[in-house]
């Protein structure tokens, strides 16, 4: 796989572990859904990849030039979890300052998003609402024209119309440009809408990793109907839900297999279907 | 247009811009304070015949044969060595926040994550942002010179122009000094405990250079004074640029 971004083994300790052996890729030109409940330890590892922070253990390679530096910070576009710019520049100034560190600055995209935006440009940064904030933050980081936009949470704050345009402008950058995308979020409807590759976190570490096809095909949601209370529930599913003699949960087992292996146990498999992403993150997120 | 030193300066710019202002305005109106005071504080001597005894009592001016200029060398000492201490407070910082002044306990700023995603290194920002800092310490510092040059002009007084500028090069010294220490703080430290320590700090200088023997050392420019406070001030940057390069934000 050629890959854009390889996080492996990171461990990084504050009062708890928050990271506890990350490790995925993000394949190159892929948009890469980064999920996982609160204090995954999503913040925690795109802090180290952007060299915010430190791991004690571990390695990232950005880009296929190894750690991050100031040479791959060019190539970098970034949307902090936290979208406070300067309390003593405007909006108009931000950008002016943003432009000169980058030699690919795209002034066309600039106008496109600034229309289409509606950011006061004279306005100090400071008094922008929430969602303009994180509109001017997503701007800057866009017209950097980068190799690989790293966003955590880049909708926090945006209305669903303006949610819904940018999840347009990413997938019309990738389609235009080749861009790599990796943005974390709690919203899994704009991971189905646009990622065409997803990494799930819990607990510091990864827990599932693959193409959104690939996912949906591996999770299936299967009920079965059981006639004695003695049939023990193999380890291969989870996220169950009992309603009598009625069992629903996921497993990552072909119905065929499921069918074969519940038959001697007198178990009936009543239905397999591709669970929804929504199915899959609960379940991953009980364990 | 693309020139990655040029942005980093103009950050700097905008961060440092309301306060240069302010203490700009400030320097005007103790220009106006210095002519009033050069003017009356000279009467009084020449009634009194005071300075002669002043004079006489440091060694030191009398070897610099400041003579009748002591007075106005005197008052252009104490305006600057405040208003030295107070501009460097207001200038310093370490680039990854809002400044360092004494009314904010907290010196990083969430937008210390914007700062650090720019293609600079740690090391880059913090010295570039101590170079600004210091520009628009001299900045002050000559306007406040040649202002009470010129009134000194206008009023008809003498005008000590070499101990005048030296003073003014001792104050943008220790200037530097205090505002690479806040940078170097910046690095180790973050929070209300960093406010504290640099609070106690300007403090303990501000008092300590209040009174008539210290506005008097201040007169005398001595070499090895400056060689000190720019080898420390050195020492400090090269910390703060050391410790930033391997810091959590």
């Amino acid at each position: 796989m050629n890959t854009a971004l390889k996080v492996d083994n990171l461990v990084k300790t504050y009062d708890h572990r928050a990271l506890d052996r990350m490790s995925f890729r993000v394949p190159r030109g892929s948009i890469c859904g980064f999920l996982g409940p609160n204090g995954a330890g999503k913040t925690t590892t795109l802090r180290i990849v952007m060299g915010f922070a430190f791991a004690e253990a571990g390695s990232v390679d950005v880009l296929g030039g190894g750690a991050m530096s100031p040479q791959l910070l060019q190539r970098i576009g970034f949307v902090p979890e936290v979208k406070e710019l300067y309390p003593f520049a405007r909006a108009g100034e931000m950008i002016r300052l943003t432009r000169g560190f980058y030699p690919r600055w795209d002034y066309q995209l600039e106008a496109e998003l600034l229309r289409d935006f509606d950011i006061p440009l004279r306005s100090w940064c400071t008094k922008l609402s929430k969602g303009t904030k994180t509109r001017l933050a997503l701007l800057l980081a866009v017209c950097r024209n980068a190799d690989l936009l790293i966003l955590d949470e880049p909708t926090e704050g945006l209305d669903p119309v303006a949610s819904d345009r940018l999840m347009r402008l990413l997938v019309q950058q990738v389609a235009d440009r080749q861009v790599t995308v990796l943005f974390s979020t709690h919203q899994l409807s704009e991971v189905e809408q646009i990622a065409d590759y997803m990494v799930m976190v819990n607990h510091g570490r990864a827990v599932l990793e693959g193409s959104l096809d690939e996912i949906r095909q591996r999770h299936q949601r299967v009920r079965i109907v059981i006639d004695n209370d003695r049939v023990e529930v193999p380890a291969a599913f989870s996220g169950w839900r009992r309603d009598g003699r009625f069992l629903t949960g996921l497993s990552h087992e072909a119905p065929a297999v499921l069918a074969e292996r519940f038959a001697a146990a007198g178990v009936t498999v009543l239905d397999a279907e591709p669970a929804t992403l929504k199915e899959v993150f609960l379940a991953q997120a009980e364990k | 247009m693309y020139s990655p030193i040029a942005a980093v300066f103009y950050r700097h710019w905008l961060e440092l811009r309301l306060q240069t202002l302010i203490t700009s305005v400030a320097v005007l109106i103790a220009g106006v304070g210095y002519g009033f005071g050069v003017a009356g504080t000279a009467d009084y001597f020449a009634t009194s015949g005071n300075l002669t005894q002043q004079v006489a009592r440091y060694e030191a001016i009398r070897q610099m044969g400041v003579g009748p200029a002591l007075i106005p060398a005197a008052i252009h000492a104490l305006v600057t060595a405040f208003l030295g201490l107070w501009a460097s407070a207001s200038f310093s910082g370490g680039g990854f926040g809002g400044s360092a002044s004494m009314r904010n306990s907290s010196m990083r700023h969430p937008s210390a994550c914007f700062t650090a995603s720019l293609p600079m290194s740690r090391a880059e920002v913090q010295l570039t942002r101590l170079v600004a800092g210091f520009g628009s310490l001299l900045a002050v510092l000559g306007l406040s010179l040649v202002l009470h040059v010129t009134i000194l002009l206008i009023i008809r007084q003498p005008v000590p122009l070499f101990v005048m500028a030296g003073t003014t090069v001792m104050a943008a010294i220790g200037g530097l000094g205090l505002m690479a220490f806040v940078g170097l703080l910046t690095v180790i430290s973050s929070g209300v405990l960093s406010g504290l320590v640099m609070y106690g700090v300007v403090m303990t200088l501000w008092l300590t250079n209040a009174g008539w023997d210290r506005t008097v050392d201040f007169v005398q420019p001595r070499a090895s004074l400056f060689g000190a406070a720019v080898l420390a001030s050195a020492a400090m940057a090269a910390l703060s640029a050391a410790f930033a390069r391997r810091k959590d934000l």
